[in-house]
């Protein structure tokens, strides 16, 4: 079926009704009105936007998430000197840096602000996660989101706060800006013996890659049969159709191997979550336990040795000798060298 | 077989069978099935991984992690290097391509087949798309195949690693910076849309959780809910989306640009 | 059992890739067993020969223009002509004699000879006379006069301390008068200062913050893009802490320390005013050396050197063509 719909059918708008679970929540409420946006329907997606549910830990969330925002941009402002016009221009290039060491920061402009926005976020992310847990039990879902949210959480946290602790300085987590996250990026990987060596990192790109083929695969597979009806997919797991049918048959025909509607979302879950979760841990393996990936993958057998490591380089003896440093009382004057 | 696949074996409606009138090749081989380019993907295989075979033992090193088939060396330009110097990686990358383009049409015959969208074969040319942006359409811009990576496991990753200090910082490219975008955002959509399925199905037949449930949900969490055939477009256009930029960002890089810090030092008449 | 097949693929997947390391020798590979370019065969390749200075030249040094220079450096204004109205109209000179007077550096030069390095410093720097002397009486004393004292120390200094010694690791060098005023100024008074780089001490990796390594990827790319160059021309990415074999990396070290020294030795405190930008202005090697015709030489001598004939490929790919 065309992935442009020519006369979409736009059902009526709809929310759920009240529940005792809403009870006892101080802000339990949905608020305004739902908004249709009718062009979507041209392509297969739902036309009603809203109505979101507040709810307390939403709007502590938010509120967190507002005010972090709101330190952020001042404190660009405060590094463009007032200027807007500047903070436009060079607004990729603001950046909070962290303090060094893992005490408070000496003042605002040198890790203060940045101290101030981990807190922030840190508490906008918990409320989140606590909305997400309180959402999941008030519908009955087996708890997956909030599982796969956890380990989103866990990877960020384990680069902006456990592995600068267990390293001894905040210094070691990414600073608050685009491009210094991007360096942060590039600067870890050359200061740790190039990420690529990583196994873990290896490991988290190959499920990073293996979740947008998958849903390169499911999602085409869906669209290329839900003429009949197999995007429909919770009524396919109890009781499969020709859609699925033939889904499961291009797969086994194609490559040997299919799943069925219920478990190919266990193959998307767990690669999506393993993403992340491979990547948590490569991310604290590096520094504790290994100081340099290229040299322990050439220790270890991964790796083509390119040239002579030098091992001083990471166990510390000076890699420079001084040369050519001759005490200033031997200055000579060259006569007659008038340069050219 | 699985128990209803009989009904949807039938022969015919393949490329053999419009040309030539009986395809002979129409058959499956257990499970999977075969048709010509299924011939074809499978002899490519073949040489291509006895090519291998043969240069690994040329390298004489048997760690397979670490053993690397190199791209030929900038000397040979666009031309056919020897076996050993280059050669072989030519070869391989020749008979890849092949194999890769005869699996994605047979894929097509397949969907005929089963009567089905092309939206799988679609989406497969935009990964060996990919491939063949790498390793065949940028030498060609750059007039090497040098240019091309290395064959190995972790050579692979040097090649990546060093193509991407070449051009200072590749992090600054726009087209990767979209391109990362769309495999993160990828992993997300894709957690929430399993997470979403794996949350709800019911297998019993009278179970009262509907679709509508997930609807709600979403639209109490996050204040929108795409619909579950608009999940699937969703994935389908992000999966493309997030080719057609990576595609992008490796043309871009050389051919176009030689310093991705430097791309930026542009300046805005009146933007000053 | 079927719905625990994702996970438990997954979790094989990662058990496998955890324990696939004794699987695999731990023997390292000694013959080259790639063949690309951009990894380069390997081989234990020795460190250059220490370089040791021979004492040169016991002439006594002027250190009070250095004093002079590094205290007075703030309060001169180089953009304003200078005032001599507190100086006498004339006094007596016998210049057509041949007498010089208070020349404190350019001790030995014949009249000719101060005549002609000042003419090359008027060249060098696109400045007239009346830049640093007073035209009624060359003798007198100025600041920019001072400066220039100092500068003379320097580019002396830099030429014998660090540029000649270059000749014990290439014999091919030719190293004679590299450092001259027109390596920095350009035929401008006012250096270009730009591409600034942390101090040499900093390129040592260990105890290094991620924030810090910061600051060294950003002083590497101020150097490449000083030389002209890309990363390649001095690293493989593959590790960029460990594996320093390229003769360009060496070099690179040593002039590193050469930035550092001149920074430290002439100028004030913390007027970082020399980088790699001062002398390359964006070539691997410095236009002034093009112009005297030595840049061949260098060229010459690298590519000709026994430890750059391993891996010539790898510079074939660090854009430097551009």
């Amino acid at each position: 079926m065309a992935t442009v719909i020519a006369r979409p059918i736009i059902p009526p708008m709809e929310f759920p009704g009240p529940s005792p679970m809403d009870d006892g929540d101080l802000l339990g409420m949905r608020l305004g009105v739902p908004i249709r946006i009718p062009l979507l329907a041209r392509f297969g997606m739902s036309t009603q936007t809203g109505v979101i549910w507040l709810g307390t830990w939403g709007v502590l969330s938010t509120f967190f998430f507002v005010a972090g925002l709101a330190v952020l941009t001042f404190a660009g402002v405060q590094q463009m000197q007032g200027n807007m016009f500047l903070l436009i221009k060079y607004f990729a290039n603001v950046q909070i840096q962290p303090p060094e060491g893992l005490g408070m920061a000496p003042s605002l402009q040198q890790g203060g602000f940045w101290q101030i926005n981990m807190v922030l976020w840190a508490a906008s992310v918990t409320c989140w996660a606590f909305r997400c847990y309180e959402r999941c039990m008030r519908f009955s879902w087996r708890p997956y989101l909030f599982f796969a949210y956890c380990a989103a959480i866990l990877l960020t946290s384990t680069i902006w706060v456990f592995r600068p602790i267990v390293m001894g300085s905040w210094a070691e987590a990414p600073a608050l800006g685009l491009n210094s996250d991007l360096d942060w990026a590039q600067n870890f990987s050359v200061l740790w013996g190039n990420l690529y060596y990583n196994p873990w990192h290896m490991l988290a790109i190959f499920f990073l890659f293996g979740s947008t083929m998958l849903w390169g695969m499911h999602g085409a597979t869906i669209l290329a049969t839900a003429a009949e009806g197999s995007h429909l997919e919770d009524a396919e797991i109890k009781d499969m159709h020709s859609g699925s049918h033939k889904s499961m048959l291009f797969w086994r025909w194609t490559m040997g191997f299919n799943a069925n509607p219920k478990t190919i979302h266990d193959w998307l879950y767990w690669f999506s979550v393993g993403t992340v979760l491979a990547s948590a841990i490569g991310i604290i393996t590096t520094g504790p336990i290994v100081k340099d990936w290229y040299v322990w993958g050439v220790d270890h057998g991964w790796v083509q040795q390119y040239g002579a490591i030098t091992r001083e380089a990471i166990n510390g003896a000076p890699q420079i000798a001084p040369v050519g440093i001759n005490a200033p009382d031997q200055l000579g004057v060259p006569k007659g060298q008038g340069g050219y | 077989m699985l128990s209803f696949e009989g009904a949807y074996r039938k022969r015919g409606g393949t490329f053999l069978a419009d040309i030539l009138g009986d395809d002979p090749l129409d058959f499956w081989a257990g499970r999977f099935y075969v048709g010509v380019f299924g011939v074809v993907t499978i002899v490519a295989t073949i040489l291509g991984i006895a090519t291998i075979a043969l240069s690994i033992a040329a390298l004489g090193d048997g760690d397979l992690a670490r053993v690397t088939i190199g791209a030929p060396l900038r000397e040979y330009g666009l031309s056919f290097a020897p076996f050993y110097q280059g050669g072989n990686w030519e070869l391989i990358i020749i008979f890849a391509t092949i194999a890769f383009v005869a699996w994605a049409l047979r894929e097509v015959e397949i969907c005929r087949k089963l009567d089905m969208g092309y939206h799988v074969p679609i989406m497969f040319s935009f990964a060996i798309s990919a491939f063949v942006v790498l390793e065949i359409i940028r030498p060609l811009l750059l007039g090497c195949w040098c240019e091309g990576f290395d064959l190995g496991f972790t050579g692979h990753l040097t090649w990546v690693s060093n193509t991407g200090f070449k051009y200072m910082n590749f992090y600054l490219n726009p087209f990767h910076a979209y391109g990362v975008l769309g495999f993160f955002l990828t992993a997300m959509v894709l957690a929430m849309h399993g997470s979403a399925i794996l949350g709800t199905y019911n297998t019993n037949a009278d179970s009262n959780i509907e679709t509508q449930n997930v609807d709600n949900f979403w639209r109490d969490y996050i204040g929108y809910s795409i619909g579950e055939l608009g999940i699937h477009v969703l994935g389908f256009w992000l999966a493309i989306y997030t080719l057609i930029m990576s595609d992008l960002c490796i043309l871009t890089s050389g051919p176009w640009v030689k310093d991705w810090v430097e791309f930026w030092h542009f300046s805005i008449p009146w933007f000053h | 059992m079927r719905k625990l097949f994702a996970p438990l693929f997954v979790a094989a997947v990662v058990v496998a890739a955890s324990s696939i390391a004794p699987i695999f020798s731990k023997a390292k590979a000694d013959a080259p067993t790639t063949q690309s370019a951009m990894g380069a065969p390997e081989r234990a390749l020795q460190t250059p020969a220490s370089m040791v200075n021979p004492a040169q030249d016991g002439e006594e040094i002027d250190h009070r223009a250095l004093e002079i220079y590094k205290g007075e450096y703030g309060p001169v204004d180089q953009s304003k002509p200078l005032d001599f109205s507190d100086q006498p109209k004339s006094v007596p000179r016998n210049y057509a004699a041949g007498q010089l007077y208070n020349v404190q550096v350019l001790k030995g030069y014949s009249y000719i000879q101060v005549v002609g390095q000042m003419a090359y410093y008027t060249q060098s720097l696109g400045v007239q006379c009346t830049y640093c002397h007073n035209v009624q009486n060359f003798a007198y004393d100025t600041p920019t006069k001072r400066i220039a004292r100092t500068m003379q120390i320097m580019s002396n200094g830099v030429q014998h301390d660090w540029i000649e010694p270059v000749k014990h690791d290439y014999p091919n060098y030719a190293v004679t008068g590299a450092v001259g005023c027109a390596t920095c100024h350009r035929g401008n008074p006012h250096m270009d200062v730009r591409w600034n780089i942390v101090p040499v001490q900093y390129l040592n990796s260990t105890n290094k913050s991620t924030k810090q390594a910061g600051y060294v990827v950003n002083s590497m790319y101020s150097a490449a893009r000083s030389l002209g160059v890309n990363c390649l021309f001095c690293h493989n990415s593959a590790d960029f802490v460990t594996l320093q074999y390229y003769p360009t990396n060496k070099i690179a070290h040593r002039m590193w320390a050469m930035v550092d020294d001149i920074n430290h030795k002439y100028l004030p405190a913390n007027i970082k005013a020399v980088t790699c930008y001062t002398c390359h202005q964006g070539a691997k090697w410095p236009s002034a050396l093009v112009k005297a015709g030595l840049d061949q030489a260098p060229v010459q001598a690298v590519a000709s050197h026994p430890e750059y004939q391993d891996n010539p490929g790898a510079h074939l790919d660090s854009g430097a063509g551009r």
